[in-house]
């Protein structure tokens, strides 16, 4: 009997130890912010899927492992598991020129909005149903150098669709820079996508163009849902 | 004036000794209470000045170091010959592209004949009728101007005929600048230099002031000026090619050129990976810290990319820098070029056209490029430079070049003008004027 | 008589420091393992075993997958390209599938410990140079498998020796040119100091072969890496990536290399003139069913001579159709895409993809699904449709309706009833006037091979796997029983390499090249010969290849796999029998999505596999990881 209350007293002391062991702080502060067009101050679309990432590298620690986040598609992005330290923030592989690493401290509930230049604006986007089909029409305006490779129009149940994350679609290719004097115009056909999207319910739908840039992403419209 | 230089030496030492003091970690020495106010701009008088900014420009480089055989400059076949190959005759010759010289009034026989048989002149740029020549183009064609280089290692006391030459040129150069309402600036091109050779430009720059009145308005209205003071180039900073001197160096003499009252803008001349300072960039932060003491950048961009691959290089690059410029307050000028070809400098075959021109459409790419990247002004390279065949001014076509021996000389395409890249960069200049019809679209003559 | 040898590991000297300490177990004395013939002979067996051969037991795990648990569901690196899916599994390609690092510096340690050696050893001068040419083949096969995964890797020359102190053999990454021109430097080692007897081992040839195949794929990637730019520490130092201007040299270089194999005339195609594409058909499938009997044309085969665990392989269990399971229970996993049917020529149009066409407006890209108002084109077999196409189609896959070890192999996705409404991929049955008819074709699970979920045992493309399986014997339901011989290099993968080189770099004897390009479709029975162009050598590459384990390459060193995996899913074709035909036996055909499938899309991060072990070993990582 003796000998079983000592067993179980080391296995009571054990498990105090390892609790004391474990018992650090967890990750307290956050950082969050927005992708703001610095023309439109709209929040510049992005995509779920290999969309544009922001990447997060904590000082004091070599060699350091970035933490990546990826912006949400609406724009806004969060990290809410970050300890308090400070931070080179620095938005990467995106759909805007590219913007230099910001180095900032992290403390409680901490906000980082960018302000950026997307590479291509969807301008005068108008979406409506002509007969059986889907007609965008659109501008784009081009900020920087290079072709426009292609344009779309992406449709999905999920109001995340995009170029990535569609169930139809109607593209393109335009291999060219953007001509600011054209009208866009896309004819996107329910019937060929009535398999995953069946007629008579809502979609989704989003209008895209890609630049020619290097690990560049998409830039889009909001996305508008319609009956179809 | 003399009371005012006292001052400012008195605040330079209780600078110094301020911060000795802070090294060694012991409290300030009380002294004279708070700094004097710092000094006011240097103010100009720009009545009648006809370029008070580079905004809205397209101006281009002009070389102007060729020689020629006769001429009074006595250096001979200069920058047309090539030493490697022993001078300037069928076979050996440094320039890739050869002048049309349809218009020159002046001209001097070549070692090289035509394939009708004729000889082919050439003209010399120290002579004030072919200087002139080029600047009634740039006006015809709609050029705004060019930037006179002056290369730093040419212009030295010890090279009295280097000196001669290019202060020739120069006064050629201001004089049909005046004549044709054309933007004229002195562009110092550092390659070659020592760190005492960069020191040596400050004298060179208050001795060129004096010799021509540079900053009087009206013996040089159209002399380029920028934020109200005129504009000097410093070329060559932050290479990452060995260089002699150092960003230390240029940044001194930014310093010097300036003074304590702001008397010049400075443009300044640097690779084209300045922002990310890497590949053809000095990996050095001091980079960065001159170029945001200076007033204009203007990344070097020759060879970087051809029209292959532009998009993809300047698509990540141009609209970066200037977005980089706008945030630190420093303007920002992109360079194009309508082609590269150095097979006769280089003795290499392989090397004629390495740059395609495209009958312009590389040209225009850039130009187009630059627009949508959100530049207001370009820098053109260059002007007459058909050593490394970048030139735009009218030179002979493919079919109309001079036999060269076994090697060749490179032509405009034979299905355009010669004068095709001046019209070109001139249609480049009315869209940076501000008039509407042009887009990435190639314009059509 | 310095002759200890410290066995050691790049990129595991952490984990390996407590090792350090046992001195017995870490320091083998040269002249214990290469004392005598039979110890090289074993010692050779077994640095060809540790060769990275993408062959049967290759699978995303890494290779030699035929020991401890080999059930894997049979989920090849076919199926994570467009050549085909799995019945079951909709995976693609993940950060941890095809990594070999640990292995690699494994191998190549204990490569460069045979090279050192033998100048020591006591053999004559003829074979000191077959075993230097040997052991430059292993390390230039082992750096081509590290380079093409990861980028530029350490090069470790030479054995390292341990002298106290563990950091000094940390060897950084060298750039991705520089671990290339490596690779192509060990090939010409190898190929200067081998002989030209043909055997399992390396020869010349084999030297060579291999150069052509490094120096291919690193000139793509010189060509090509600009259709997918990247960014980072590891680009910026040049470690991934490759400037275009070096894609000429090693375009020259692969020339150079196919040429010289070529030229020698030591290999040739097997059987280069079939009497008829039936023939051409069969021949092809004995190719690979035997590549012993083909040594004309096979340059370097892995044998797998014993079954059981480490020896034999699985691909006849996983792959054959389910009609012929003989018992296994997971049968038929290799489902062909309709992407890929559709890629080979018809004899009728020679130059040409040419795919199924179902319909008489003849529209390939309607994948809508049956609809009784579209006019099908009707067959009166379930496989005239694929009448007039490349041989090769009928010697890599099983097609409906087709024989298979004396089974009529039946792949059926429904039928459409006389009165027009359609049955498929339900189990169903109709009895029309006597006649009782099914939807698979056949009333019970072991008489047919398409469709049926059941056990994830038929194909859900419309087609089964021919290639590489062993006709002559009934399965034997039990894991690594297959016996089949890989080959690993064969002479027509050098002329597509020959063929490649020259039309993307527009150099070489072009004559020559078109050549080597109607070589092979003779063999496939084509009696036209087609120009030599991009589109038509990739088109030949990868029906010639098909199912070889090169195509995922191809996809990479071409920088083409994002493009081509962008939301990409793969097609099917339902067979349907039309009872609207009755009393005729009538057959349409309808292309569709592959049912239960979702779209797939590459990460361009993907073209480079993460380092292992970054934490320990210091070295810079590949982008996005």
């Amino acid at each position: 009997m003796k000998t079983l209350r000592y067993i179980l007293l080391a296995g009571v002391m054990t498990l105090a130890a390892a609790c004391e062991k474990d018992n650090f702080d967890g990750p307290t502060a956050g950082l969050s912010g927005r992708i703001i067009d610095a023309d439109t101050k709209l929040l510049v679309e992005q995509d779920i899927i290999r969309g544009t990432t922001i990447e997060i590298t904590e000082h004091g620690y070599d060699p350091v492992k970035p933490q990546v986040l990826v912006v949400k598609t609406d724009g806004t992005y969060e990290n809410s598991l970050l300890f308090e330290n400070t931070y080179s923030v620095k938005p990467m592989r995106g759909n805007f020129v590219d913007v230099p690493s910001q180095d900032i401290q992290i403390k409680g509930k901490t906000v980082l909005d960018f302000s950026v230049t997307p590479y291509l604006r969807v301008q005068d986007l108008r979406v409506e149903k002509v007969g059986n089909l889907v007609v965008a029409t659109f501008k784009l305006q081009q900020n920087v150098a290079g072709n426009v490779v292609k344009i779309g129009i992406y449709a999905d149940k999920d109001q995340r669709v995009g170029e990535p994350m569609r169930l139809g679609q109607k593209e393109q290719d335009i291999n060219a820079p953007a001509d600011p004097n054209t009208t866009y115009r896309l004819e996107y056909n329910p019937d060929e996508f009535k398999t995953q999207m069946p007629l008579g319910k809502e979609y989704w739908f989003r209008v895209g163009a890609l630049i020619s840039i290097g690990e560049a992403k998409f830039n889009y419209a909001a996305p508008i849902k319609l009956a179809i | 004036m003399m009371k005012k230089f006292k001052i400012i030496l008195l605040a330079a030492l209780l600078g110094a000794g301020y911060s000795c003091s802070k090294s060694s970690g012991s409290t300030p020495p009380p002294g004279p209470p708070g700094p004097p106010p710092p000094p006011q701009d240097t103010v100009y008088d720009e009545t009648g000045c006809l370029f008070t900014s580079y905004n809205n420009l397209v101006m281009a480089g002009y070389q102007g170091w060729f020689a020629a055989e006769g001429d009074a400059s006595e250096r001979g076949w200069y920058h047309y010959r090539n030493g490697s190959c022993g001078g300037f005759m069928p076979g050996c010759a440094s320039v890739d592209f050869w002048p049309d010289m349809t218009e020159y009034t002046k001209k001097y026989p070549s070692p090289f004949t035509l394939p009708n048989g004729a000889n082919a002149p050439l003209y010399s740029p120290y002579d004030e009728e072919s200087v002139d020549l080029h600047f009634k183009w740039m006006k015809d064609y709609g050029i705004d101007g060019v930037f006179m280089q002056r290369f730093v290692v040419e212009v030295k006391n010890e090279n009295a005929k280097g000196k001669r030459h290019f202060n020739k040129v120069l006064e050629n150069a201001l004089k049909a600048a005046k004549k044709y309402s054309r933007a004229i600036c002195v562009m110092y091109d550092l390659s070659g230099c020592t760190s005492a050779d960069v020191a040596y430009v400050e004298k060179d720059w208050a001795e060129l002031q004096q010799l021509f009145s540079l900053f009087d308005n009206k013996t040089h209205p159209t002399y380029l000026r920028h934020k109200k003071k005129p504009l000097v180039v410093i070329w060559g900073v932050g290479f990452n090619d060995n260089r002699k001197y150092t960003i230390a160096d240029a940044d001194a003499l930014v310093g010097k050129l300036k003074g304590s009252n702001n008397r010049v803008s400075v443009m300044l001349g640097v690779p084209y990976y300045w922002r990310s300072l890497r590949n053809d960039t000095e990996n050095s932060q001091a980079l960065h810290t001159l170029i945001k003491k200076t007033d204009i950048i203007m990344p070097w961009a020759v060879g970087r990319y051809s029209s292959a691959n532009y998009n993809t290089v300047a698509g990540g690059e141009l609209a970066a820098d200037i977005q980089w410029s706008k945030t630190n307050k420093v303007d920002y000028v992109p360079l194009v070029f309508p082609g590269f070809s150095w097979g006769n400098l280089k003795n290499n075959a392989a090397d004629y056209n390495s740059i395609p021109r495209l009958k312009g459409e590389f040209l225009w790419k850039q130009v187009a490029g630059a627009k949508m990247s959100g530049a207001t002004s370009l820098y053109v390279a260059m002007f007459d430079e058909i050593d490394e065949g970048t030139s735009i001014f009218k030179c002979a076509r493919q079919s109309e070049v001079p036999l060269n021996g076994a090697k060749q000389f490179v032509g405009i395409e034979d299905d355009l003008q010669t004068d095709h890249y001046l019209w070109l960069t001139g249609q480049a200049g009315k869209w940076f004027h501000g008039e509407g019809g042009f887009s990435a679209a190639l314009p059509v003559r | 008589m310095k002759k200890l040898f410290v066995i050691f590991l790049t990129g595991m000297m952490f984990s390996c420091q407590g090792i350090l300490d046992i001195e017995p177990t870490n320091k083998i004395p040269a002249e214990v393992l290469f004392g005598d013939p039979e110890g090289v002979k074993i010692y050779m067996a077994n640095l060809y075993y540790q060769l990275p051969i993408e062959d049967f037991a290759y699978f995303r795990a890494g290779f030699n997958q035929n020991g401890g648990d080999p059930n894997n569901g049979g989920f090849s690196a076919a199926m994570m390209t467009e050549e085909a899916m799995h019945t079951e599994f909709g995976d693609f390609l993940g950060d941890g599938d095809f990594h070999w690092w640990d292995q690699g510096y494994k191998l190549i340690r204990d490569v460069n410990l045979l090279i050192d050696a033998i100048p020591t050893l006591d053999i004559l001068e003829e074979e000191k140079n077959a075993l230097t040419g040997e052991g430059n083949f292993i390390k230039a096969f082992a750096y081509f498998a590290l380079a093409k995964r990861y980028g530029g890797v350490p090069l470790i020359k030479a054995t390292q020796k341990y002298e106290g102190n563990a950091d000094a053999l940390k060897v950084p990454r060298s750039t991705e040119k520089e671990t290339w021109d490596y690779v192509l430097e060990l090939c010409d080692v190898a190929a200067s100091n081998l002989g030209t007897v043909k055997g399992r081992r390396a020869n010349k040839y084999t030297a060579l072969a291999l150069k052509s195949r490094a120096a291919l794929h690193a000139a793509s990637l010189a060509k090509f890496g600009s259709r997918a730019p990247m960014s980072g520490d590891a680009v910026t130092q040049k470690l991934v990536g490759m400037e275009p201007a070096a894609a000429a040299a090693y375009y020259a270089a692969c020339i150079q290399a196919s040429q010289a194999i070529i030229t020698d005339g030591a290999y040739s195609l097997f059987r280069p003139n079939p009497a008829s594409p039936a023939e051409a058909a069969e021949n092809y499938r004995l190719l690979f069913q035997n590549p012993n009997d083909a040594p004309d044309e096979v340059i370097l085969i892995k044998g797998y001579n014993l079954p059981g665990a480490n020896l034999g392989h699985n691909y006849d269990i996983w792959y054959q159709p389910a009609q012929v399971a003989n018992g296994w229970p997971h049968p038929g996993r290799m489902n062909p895409t309709l992407e890929l049917v559709d890629l080979y020529e018809s004899y009728t149009n020679p130059g040409q993809s040419a795919p199924v066409v179902t319909t008489t407006d003849g529209n390939v890209n309607d994948y809508g699904g049956y609809d009784p108002a579209k006019s099908y084109i009707r067959f009166s077999t379930p496989n005239e449709i694929f009448q007039n196409k490349d041989a090769r189609l009928w010697g890599t896959a099983v097609l409906p309706g087709t024989s298979w070890k004396g089974n009529n192999i039946v792949i059926q996705a429904g039928y459409v009833k006389p009165d027009g409404q359609a049955a498929i991929r339900i189990k169903d049955q109709i009895t029309v006037g006597t006649n009782t008819y099914y939807t698979y074709g056949a009333p019970s699970t072991t008489m047919y091979s398409g469709f049926d979920t059941y056990g994830g045992n038929n194909t859900r493309t419309g087609f089964s796997f021919k290639k590489f399986m062993n006709q002559n014997s009934p399965i034997v339901p039990g894991w690594n029983q297959s016996t089949t011989d890989w080959a690993e290099f064969r002479y027509a993968e050098v002329l597509l390499n020959l063929a490649e080189a020259v039309v993307e770099s527009g150099t070489g004897d072009a004559t020559a090249a078109a050549k080597a390009l109607n070589d092979i479709r003779r063999r496939a029975g084509h009696t036209v010969a087609i120009p030599l162009t991009v589109d038509n050598v990739q088109r030949e590459r990868r029906v010639e290849l098909a199912f070889e384990n090169k195509r995922f390459w191809d996809l990479i060193r071409r920088r083409e796999y994002h493009t081509q995996f962008n939301n990409r899913v793969m097609h099917t074709l339902l067979p349907l029998q039309d009872l609207r035909a009755l009393p005729a036996t009538m057959y349409i055909f309808v292309r569709v999505q592959v049912p239960n499938s979702n779209p797939r899309t590459f990460e361009p991060k993907s073209y480079y596999r993460y380092i292992p072990g970054i934490g320990s070993n210091g070295l810079v990582q590949n982008p996005q990881y």
